[in-house]
Formats: structure tokens, C-alpha cells, sequence
């Protein structure tokens, strides 16, 4: 027998199969002392029995493991890196190697993976954790019970972390039958019928937080509100608060969802954090006073997340001496919370008018979210406001100044040098591919956008068609869900309005980079799209008229300012006034029919305002585009008295344009006189000249 | 686009008052080639029309008859395409839309006597050289009713045909420079401006400023320009990041595998580790089989993975039946299927595969990929002993899984038909081919009943 033995381990070595030697009954009493003191957390008596261990079976990967466990314990879950260290050594004791995770194949090394991806988790390297646990979870029977609830509720956390929350229910269900059949089989026995109790309504709970987490992000509200009506509403809970919290936000309540949040009890002590959840409550609170367009508030508060996050990352930098992510626990560590800040702060900088802000956080949350069709459009409509701030830019002192570009010589030779609309010449960028505010880099962008979203389209929907089979079809459009990181995935009618305002914009760009053809391809695409808002409809008739001016088409031109056909103007498109907004209205008991409609619209229009205001201004620019039509045509009464038009309703003080075409009208006819008197009468001030 | 402030000022001494008084124009049009280049023709040309338009900055009738000559002389070879064409039309046909001189046009260039139209057309129409060797002055002096009037209306049509091709957005630009309306009167009673108003220091100051400054107003001009809206901001509703804590705290875990495994199960591995190096013998096989059976999750933890199976199967086939059906229920067993198909055909997997048909349900998919590797193997034999061998094989476990009714023979049929004629000189793939037959002529129990010829 003991030759036997030899030879086997012989053997085994050549087949790099470690043998450890068989487990006396004395030692597993050690190990089963080790287990309960590790249990009550002592970890000192704990690490007493496993040295014990240790020095009878030194080749053993299961006790080296547990030591390990239990030292990262007793140094608080400080020593990350050290833990690390000690995992790969047992990894080679086991003959496991943990970089390659598809060698994976026995089961009595998970215990290691999963400790790997506990730890990755932490560290928001979901992208790692997530494949190793995936693996785990193929490995779910051979498991003990406890480890496999684990592994469970890891992936539920990592799927609804990287937000995918069908597979998130789908693990969720998994879980709930794999403890509730538990229960049965427990009561069944009758042991310990108070306990498993009381632990079946802790899982209870999680798996109703779960449930609705994923709910939410899926933004199934009827399904949630009925969830969340299983959460019993005394339950004090950090994260019930902000499940709640989050699922009146997600309705439009953003009143109530403040009120929700402020039932958490403030962060006492904002120097002895236990946790990252200060940086979770201001972010929040920054989101709802944003929706609420408080934007000062808002960005207040996303400072102060910032503040926090950055506070936790130094305080990690300072402990560690060095080493990358020790000194802080293992709970604590914050990571990558910053580039989601950005994102929101960016988001909000941008809504505020402070383009080159936004810009400069966006860009830096573009590296971690490049697939993100919405955040290059951002990116693109950063660039776009710096170039020129909103619609009413062209009205602005500064710019009615250019009308008289220069005055040079005297006397005889005294010329007044008027000035052109389109601005300066432009600076040549030296690259477009530099990231900078620019229009060529937005028009990149928008390439980037399109394209991006295109294919997450059509990936997403192909998921889905296999998912359900071909019976589903009618259904895909509503059920799609578009990933849009780090925010919650996109809807199908949130894809079409994102889709129009890239056309939109890619047209206007196009247009400013005098790509006249482009410009004309983008805009007929973005009129023949399903779901266009009244303004994404008259922008492109715009676009496309001044497109075919520049083509030599003027006469099309025409015949897309149509300004009697405009009759809406409103940003939002035909369906977006959605359940959500309406149930808002529905509850708070506005029920004043246009009254709340008329409302409804200037919340809209405040979060995104946006000139023209109203019909009749929109009218009066059309007529302006429509009078530069006439003129290039050579028709100069025609475009006199259309430019005449629309004077009444552009609103004051007029855009500079106006005094350009007027000046061209007269002077190009000869009027010298009366284009003397306008320069006289509103730039009198540059033009000292006498009658 | 514009001239360098040397540039101009060799331009401008090219039509100094004293030059254009006292040079012919071929000279006048050497001293211009002497500074400038082809690929500067543009700019002067440019600046030359610009000085034009402005009769207070060339004030004398000379220098202006010599502009117009240079402008002229810059491209004469190539009169068809000659981009300043435009501005001889205008210059021959002055635009008159209004009689009183109020309303005249800031930017056209001032009428010229009949001399100097005598002199532009004549140019422009014949290709004499002889007005070339006369000095301005001459041609300003000539006698104004001995001139015909002559016809250059070719040079017109040539132009109206070639703008009608350009965009109209080409043509819609005027000069952005206003003269001041002082001395619009002055300027419009007597052709030239009263020499006495013009300080020549100003003068060059202001030509300076016009024509050579960065973006200097000879680069500018006057166009109807459309408003163009930017569009609103996207507006996405659920677009922030709203943070939920996480619902688990997600400890480090324990192994609670440690120090559990009984001696026995040590024992079982030992054993497991053996089995896939050789034959167990029979206690050891008893042994093995009987721990694995006592506790079903202990076959999770005795070493075996899908990568090792094809050894076990080889060494012992009958423990690799009995583990598998004990992993059954697992979710890697379709891995293990997937090993046990594509390993290499022998008696021992053939065993195994038999042994499992017999036992639990296989999905027909992997039955039906194994007889394929069988088949396919059985072809690529080389060696006629160990061919026939195994084409016995592969004909007697077809005829078990047929006669157990494991598979529907309709689904293999044609492989399995080709493959028995192959080898057909083997006597039981005669036998097989036969059981074929029956089945499929008398469709199942009528067909035993009455066997074929």
C-alpha cells in the first residue's frame, strides 16, 4: 500500500496533480475549531488553529488559502495587495493558474476565483470579475450551498454594475428558487425554524432590492411599483432608501425623491467614511436638483461628490505607501466613481451654457465610455456651443458690432469696411483628431455617434430576436435596450430621438464647414425618420434649403420654406410625452388639460431651452432664410419685402444678419442713400460721418 | 490672398504717375513680369481692381488706363478663360440703372473717356500690337471723333456663357468697401478727384490697410448669408448616472472544504489518479465505485475534468460509465460529451457510448455525430486488418443501437447504406446492410416477419 502511494504521487507529478496527504481526525478537529472561530470573527484564535494547520500540512492550498483569508480579515481588509500576493501563492501550491480562467476545471479551486473576483468587484474591475464568476456559475451544482448563493449574487451584482438587467432577473429567479426550495427541505427536517426564518426574510429583502434594482434600470415601473410594494416600507435600510428614492426620480417625483433621500440620516462624520455612500447621496441629490433645473444647486452638489470621491482616493494614496490599492478596506476602495461624476457633471456643465467645462469633463469620461453613442453627441454639442452659445448669439452687442468691420484712411480716402456674418476666418485646426472644441472634431464626433449607435442598434435587436424567436416580432421595438454606459440602457424611443438630434446636428456642422453636400444627405435622412420632434422637422427643412442654395438649387430651396407649414415648434418629439410625464401630471392633479400641457412644455423647453421660442419666431426666420434665397436669386424686391416680414416677429435686438441683407439689398441696387441711413441710424456711434 | 506691403509697393511703383506718364505699355508690362510671377498674377490682379474701384487711391486718368492694361497684359494669352473678363464687360457696358448720380454704385469702376474704350476694346478684339509701343498719355490725347466705335460684344457672349455655368452663389457678392459720402460728389461731378483733397501720405496709408493686412477688406465681400439655427440640446431624461449602493456587501469567503475530506476520500483520489493511468484492478474498481456512489457530490471532487476523461475511458471504461451517469445533472456535461465524441474511436468509447444509450437518454445529436466519426474513421484506416476490425466493431454496435431502438434508422440511413457497400466484403456489414433492408422496406415489425431475399 505505502509503495502504492509512492508511486502515485510519482505519477501524479508527472500529471501535475498535487496529492496532499490524507486529513487525520485530529487535524480536521483543528480545522473545524479554525472554521467556528473564523466565524465569530476571531480572527487571532482563528489564525492560531490555522498555523497549527499549517505547520502539519504545509503543502495543503486549502489551509494556506483560509490563513490568507483570515489575515486580510484581521488587517481590516487593508491589505489588498498582500492578499493578492498571497492568492497567486496558493494558485501555484494548487497548480492553478489563475490568469487563464477557462483552465479552470476543478471545483474545489472556485473558492480562489471567487475570492479573485470578490476582490475585482471591489476594485470596479467588473469587466474581470464578471468572467470569472460567469465561470463560476458553470460550476453551480458541485458547489456547497453557500458558496453558490454567493457566486449567485455576485454576477446579479456585476450584471446589474454593467448594466444588463435581463441577465440580472434571469440570476435573480435562479437564486430565489435555488433558497426557497432550501426553505421546504428545512422545514421538512424541522431544525432550526427560527433562524432559517429569520434568514429567509433577509433574503427576502435582497432579492426584492435586487428585483427592483433591475427593474429599474430595465425602467419596467409597473412591475417595480409592485416589487417595491413587497418592500416593507419601515425597513430603514441605506440601500431600500435609495431604491425608492430612485424609483420616484426615475417617474419624474423629483420633490419626492429628494424627500426619500433626505430620510437617510446625513453623513456624520464626512472625515470618518466607512463607506462611499456621501459620494452616492450627493450625486443623487446633484441629479434631482438638476431635473429640477436648479442648476446652481446641482452643480454644488456634484462638486461636493467630487470632493468626497477625491478625499476617499487620496486618503487611499497617503496609507498604501506606495502600493496601488492597499490601506484603505476592502469596501472602501472608490475607483472608478470618478469617471461617472464626470460624466453627470459634464452632462450638467453643458446644460448650464459652460461648454468648455463640459467639454473637458466629457472628454476625459469618453476614454472609459467610448461606446457610448449619446456621449459623443454631447461631445459634439460641447463643440458646437462654444462656437456659438445658443440661437440668440447672433443678437448679441458684440456681434452687431461686426456690421461696421472697420472704418480706414480720412478725408477723401475715409472707406467704411462692413463686415461679413459667417465671422472671423477661421483658424485651421491642426488636426481634427485632436480632441479640442472644435468643429471639425464635433463633426468626428457625430461620425463616431451614428455609427456607434447603428451598430448597438441593430446588435441589440439581433439579441433580442434570438432571445424571444421569431414569434416576438411586433414586440422587439418596445423591449429593446440599447446600452448607453454609464447611464441606464436606452429605450427604443429614446434610440430615435438620439438618432434625430445626431442627424440634426451633423447637418448643422456640415453646413458651418461649408460640406453643402453632406449637409443635404443628413438632413433628408433626418426627415425621413419616424419619430421627429416639430423642431428636428423645421431644422431640417432649413438645413436643407440652405444646403441647396450652395448646390445651385435654389429654386428647391424655396420650396422647402414653407413657412406656413410650420404650425408646432416644440423640442420634444410626438411620443416623448410619455406615461412618465404624464403620470406625473396625473398624480400631482394638474388636471387642467392645456394648462398642464402648456406647462408640461416649458419644463421641457426650460431643461433644453432653445430659440426659436415660439411659432411665430420661427416663422420670422424662415422668412429671413427664404428673403436670402430671393436675393441670391437675384429677385431684390422680392427679398426686400419678405426680409420686411419678417422684422415684426424675429424679436429684438435684431440678429445681425438682418443689417447685412438689408445693406446688400440696398447697396447691390444702388441705394446708396438709404443703406447711408441705416449705417447711420444704428452705427452711428463707428461712423462720424455728416449729411 | 493678399499682397505683402513690398509687394504693393512695387506694384505701386510700376504705376507711379511718373512711369504711366512717361513709358510705353509693353515696358510697363515688363517692369510687371520683372516683380511678379505667374502664380502672383491673382493677387495683383485682385489689387488692380480694387485700386480701380477706387478712384481717390489711383488718381491719376494714366495710372488708371495703365491698371487697366496690366490687367490685361496678365493673362492676354489666354483671353477665353481670362478671369478678370468680367470687369472689362463692366468697364465697356458701365451698369446705369439710375439717372441721378445719388444712386450710383459704390463699387463700380468710374466711367472712362471714349480714348480709353477705344483703347480697351481694340486690345481686347485684335491682336495689333501696335497701341503696345504708345505711352498713356497718348491715348488720353488722341482725338476722340476719329475713333470707331468697335465691337466686342464676342467677349461678352464668351463671359455671359461662361458665368451662366457658375453656381448663383458665386455671383452674388459686392465689395464690403463704402467709400464715405462726403465726397461721393466730389468724386461723381469730375471723373477724377480734386487733386488738391488728396494728402498722398493718407493715400498710401489707406491703400496700405485695404490691400495688404491679414484679412484685408480686398479679401472680404458683401453676400446675403442664411441664419443658421443651432440645433437644441438633446434631451435625454434618464441620462444622469443615479447611484444605488450595492445590495450585498459581497465578503472574501471562506473554504469550508478544509480539512473535511475523510481519509476515504483521499483514498477515492489516489485511486481516480491511478485510473487514468492504468487499468484498476477489480477491488480497486469495487472500492472506487462503491465511495463515488455512497456520496454524489464527492464525483466533483475527485479530480476527474472533461480534458482527462478520453484517458479514463481508455484505461476503464466501466468506472467512466458510472461516473458519468453520475454527473448527469451536472451543467458541464455536455462538455463531457462533446470530449467523448470527438476522441478517438476504440472499442473502450464505443463501450462507454453503448453503455450510456442503454441507460440514460442521449440527445440524438450526439449519437448521430459519433456514428459519423466512427464511419469517417473506419474510411481512413490504412491498414486492411485493423480496417476490418473495426468496421466489425462499428456494424455490431450499429446493430444493438438499431435493434434497441436508440436511433431512428431513417436518420442515418443513407450514411450508414454507403458505408456497408464500402465494405461490403466484410460479413457483418452485410448483415448490417441487410437488417437495413428490412427496415426499410417493411417499416419495422412486418419487416422481421419477412426477411428479404
Amino acid at each position: 500500500m505505502a509503495d502504492d502511494t509512492s508511486t502515485g504521487a510519482a505519477d501524479d507529478a508527472v500529471d501535475n496533480t498535487p496529492v496532499v496527504p490524507a486529513v487525520t481526525d485530529q487535524e480536521k478537529d483543528v480545522g473545524n475549531m479554525a472554521r467556528t472561530e473564523f466565524e465569530k470573527r476571531q480572527w487571532d484564535g482563528c489564525l492560531k488553529f490555522l498555523d497549527r494547520l499549517v505547520s502539519v500540512r504545509p503543502t495543503d492550498p486549502k489551509v494556506i488559502h483560509n490563513k490568507c483569508v483570515t489575515e486580510y480579515y484581521q488587517s481590516g481588509l487593508r491589505s489588498t495587495d498582500e492578499f493578492l500576493i498571497n492568492l497567486a501563492k496558493v494558485c501555484e501550491l494548487a497548480q492553478v493558474n489563475m490568469a487563464d480562467i477557462d483552465s479552470l476545471d476543478d471545483v474545489d479551486h472556485c473558492i480562489v476565483y471567487y475570492n479573485q473576483a470578490v476582490v475585482n468587484y471591489h476594485t470596479r474591475n467588473f469587466g474581470k470579475a464578471l468572467t470569472i464568476t460567469e465561470k463560476l456559475y458553470t460550476f453551480l451544482e458541485p458547489l456547497d450551498e453557500s458558496l453558490s448563493k454567493r457566486v449567485m449574487c455576485l454576477l446579479a451584482e456585476l450584471y446589474l454594475r454593467t448594466l444588463q438587467p435581463e441577465k440580472a432577473i434571469a440570476i435573480i429567479n435562479g437564486l430565489e428558487k435555488v433558497i426557497f426550495a432550501k426553505k421546504e427541505g428545512s422545514e421538512d427536517a424541522n431544525t432550526d425554524n427560527s433562524i432559517s426564518e429569520k434568514q429567509s426574510e433577509l433574503w427576502k429583502l435582497k432579492l426584492s432590492q435586487y428585483k427592483v434594482q433591475s427593474l429599474l434600470m430595465s425602467r419596467s415601473m409597473k412591475y417595480c411599483k409592485r416589487e417595491l410594494k413587497s418592500v416593507p416600507s419601515s425597513t430603514n435600510d441605506q440601500c431600500s432608501i435609495y431604491v425608492r428614492a430612485n424609483y420616484e426620480y426615475l417617474r419624474g417625483n423629483f420633490q419626492k425623491a429628494m424627500r426619500i433621500l433626505n430620510t437617510l440620516p446625513p453623513p456624520s462624520n464626512p472625515k470618518k467614511l466607512t463607506d462611499v455612500s456621501s459620494v452616492l447621496y450627493y450625486n443623487n441629490l446633484a441629479c434631482i436638483h438638476m431635473m429640477l433645473q436648479k442648476h446652481s444647486l446641482g452643480s454644488f452638489y456634484f462638486k461636493k461628490a467630487i470632493t468626497e470621491n477625491e478625499h476617499l482616493g487620496k486618503e487611499l494614496k497617503l496609507d498604501s505607501l506606495g502600493h496601488g490599492i492597499s490601506g484603505k478596506p476592502l469596501f472602501v476602495l472608490p475607483m472608478s466613481r470618478h469617471f461617472e461624476l464626470l460624466y453627470n457633471t459634464g452632462i450638467q456643465l453643458l446644460h448650464c451654457g459652460n461648454s468648455l467645462s463640459a467639454f473637458d469633463c466629457l472628454v476625459e469620461a469618453v476614454k472609459v465610455y467610448s461606446s457610448n453613442p449619446r456621449l459623443w453627441l454631447r461631445l459634439a454639442e460641447c463643440c458646437i456651443m462654444h462656437h456659438k452659445k445658443n440661437n440668440d448669439n447672433d443678437r448679441t452687442l458684440e456681434k452687431r458690432l461686426r456690421v461696421i468691420h472697420d472704418i480706414i484712411g480720412s478725408g477723401l480716402n475715409r472707406k467704411i469696411i462692413l463686415g461679413n456674418g459667417k465671422g472671423e476666418i477661421r483658424p485651421c485646426a491642426e488636426s481634427a483628431a485632436m480632441p479640442a472644441a472644435t468643429l471639425e472634431f464635433a463633426a468626428l464626433c457625430l461620425t463616431n455617434a451614428l455609427q456607434l449607435l447603428d451598430n448597438a442598434e441593430s446588435l441589440a435587436t439581433q439579441k433580442l430576436k434570438e432571445e424571444l424567436g421569431e414569434n416576438a416580432n411586433s414586440n422587439i421595438s418596445e423591449k429593446i435596450l440599447v446600452p448607453a454606459p454609464p447611464s441606464l440602457p436606452m429605450k427604443a424611443y429614446e434610440v430615435s430621438q438620439l438618432r434625430c438630434s445626431i442627424l440634426a446636428n451633423s447637418a448643422y456642422v456640415s453646413l458651418l464647414l461649408d460640406d453643402y453636400t453632406m449637409a443635404l444627405q443628413f438632413s433628408e435622412s433626418l426627415l425621413a425618420q419616424d419619430h421627429l420632434s416639430a423642431a428636428h422637422k423645421y431644422l431640417a427643412h432649413m438645413y436643407m434649403a440652405e444646403a441647396q442654395v450652395y448646390l445651385d438649387r435654389v429654386a428647391d430651396a424655396i420650396r422647402n420654406l414653407n413657412v406656413d407649414g410650420i404650425t408646432d415648434i416644440s423640442v420634444s418629439s410626438p411620443d416623448v410625452k410619455t406615461d412618465k410625464i404624464k403620470s406625473r401630471w396625473k398624480e400631482q392633479s394638474i388636471m387642467l388639460g392645456s394648462l398642464a400641457h402648456s406647462f408640461l412644455q416649458t419644463i421641457n423647453a426650460n431643461l433644453t431651452s432653445w430659440i426659436p421660442g415660439d411659432v411665430p419666431q420661427a416663422m420670422a426666420f424662415m422668412q429671413y432664410n427664404l428673403a436670402v434665397c430671393y436675393a441670391t436669386r437675384g429677385e431684390f424686391q422680392r427679398s426686400g419685402d419678405t426680409l420686411n416680414m419678417c422684422l415684426q416677429n424675429i424679436g429684438t435686438p435684431l440678429p445681425v444678419h438682418f443689417y447685412f441683407l438689408r445693406l446688400y439689398l440696398d447697396l447691390v441696387v444702388g441705394n446708396r442713400m438709404i443703406a447711408q441711413g441705416i449705417i447711420k441710424e444704428h452705427f452711428g456711434h463707428v461712423t462720424p460721418n455728416r449729411v | 490672398m493678399s499682397l505683402t506691403l513690398k509687394e504693393l509697393s512695387l506694384l505701386l511703383g510700376v504705376l507711379s504717375e511718373e512711369a504711366t506718364r512717361t513709358q510705353t505699355f509693353e515696358a510697363l508690362g515688363y517692369n510687371l513680369n520683372r516683380h511678379f510671377s505667374k502664380p502672383d498674377y491673382f493677387k495683383v490682379g485682385t489689387t488692380l481692381v480694387l485700386l480701380l474701384q477706387n478712384n481717390d487711391l489711383l488718381s491719376h486718368a494714366t495710372q488708371r488706363l495703365a491698371a487697366i492694361y496690366l490687367l490685361f497684359d496678365m493673362y492676354k494669352n489666354e483671353l477665353s478663360t481670362h478671369p478678370f473678363a468680367s470687369v472689362f464687360v463692366h468697364i465697356l457696358n458701365p451698369p446705369m440703372n439710375h439717372k441721378d448720380q445719388e444712386n450710383r454704385f459704390y463699387w463700380a469702376i468710374p466711367h472712362i473717356s471714349a480714348q480709353e474704350k477705344y483703347f480697351l476694346s481694340t486690345i481686347l478684339t485684335s491682336l495689333s500690337k501696335e497701341l503696345f509701343k504708345k505711352t498713356a498719355p497718348q491715348i488720353l490725347e488722341m482725338d476722340p471723333t476719329n475713333l470707331q466705335a468697335i465691337d466686342v460684344s464676342g467677349v461678352h457672349l464668351s463671359l455671359v456663357e461662361r458665368q451662366s455655368e457658375l453656381p448663383s452663389t458665386a455671383k452674388t457678392s459686392i465689395p464690403c468697401i463704402l467709400p464715405d459720402r462726403d465726397y461721393i460728389h466730389a468724386t461723381a461731378e469730375q471723373q477724377t478727384p480734386n487733386a488738391k483733397l488728396i494728402h498722398a501720405e493718407v493715400q498710401k496709408q489707406t491703400t496700405d490697410a485695404l490691400l495688404t493686412e491679414p484679412g484685408a477688406a480686398v479679401e472680404r465681400c458683401l453676400k446675403p448669408e442664411f441664419i443658421q439655427l443651432a440645433p437644441p440640446l438633446h434631451s435625454a431624461t434618464d441620462e444622469l448616472v443615479w447611484m444605488n449602493p450595492s445590495v450585498e456587501s459581497h465578503e472574501i469567503a471562506w473554504d469550508y472544504n478544509m480539512c473535511t475530506t475523510q481519509s476515504a476520500d483521499t483514498e477515492v483520489r489516489r485511486l481516480m489518479a491511478k485510473a487514468f493511468k492504468s487499468a484498476l484492478s477489480l477491488p480497486q474498481q469495487e472500492g472506487l465505485l462503491g465511495a463515488i456512489k455512497k456520496d454524489p457530490k464527492l464525483v466533483y471532487h475527485i479530480g476527474l475534468t472533461p480534458a482527462k476523461l478520453p484517458v479514463l475511458v481508455e484505461n476503464n471504461p466501466l468506472v467512466a460509465i458510472d461516473v458519468l451517469l453520475k454527473l448527469m445533472s451536472s451543467s458541464q456535461i455536455t462538455e463531457y460529451f462533446n470530449v467523448l465524441v470527438n476522441m478517438e474511436m476504440s472499442l473502450h468509447s464505443m463501450e462507454v457510448v453503448n453503455r450510456l444509450t442503454t441507460v440514460v437518454d442521449l440527445p440524438s445529436e450526439f449519437i448521430h455525430l459519433y456514428i459519423s466519426n466512427c464511419i469517417t474513421t473506419c474510411e481512413q484506416i490504412k491498414e486492411k486488418y485493423m480496417q476490418s476490425r473495426l468496421v466489425r466493431l462499428v456494424c455490431v454496435f450499429l446493430q444493438s443501437l438499431i435493434r434497441n431502438k436508440i436511433i431512428d434508422v431513417k436518420d442515418i440511413f443513407i450514411e450508414v447504406q454507403a458505408f456497408c457497400i464500402e465494405f461490403s466484403r466484410i460479413r457483418e456489414a452485410a448483415g448490417l446492410f441487410r437488417l437495413l433492408r428490412t427496415l426499410d422496406g417493411g417499416n419495422g415489425d412486418q419487416a422481421n416477419s419477412a426477411p428479404s431475399k
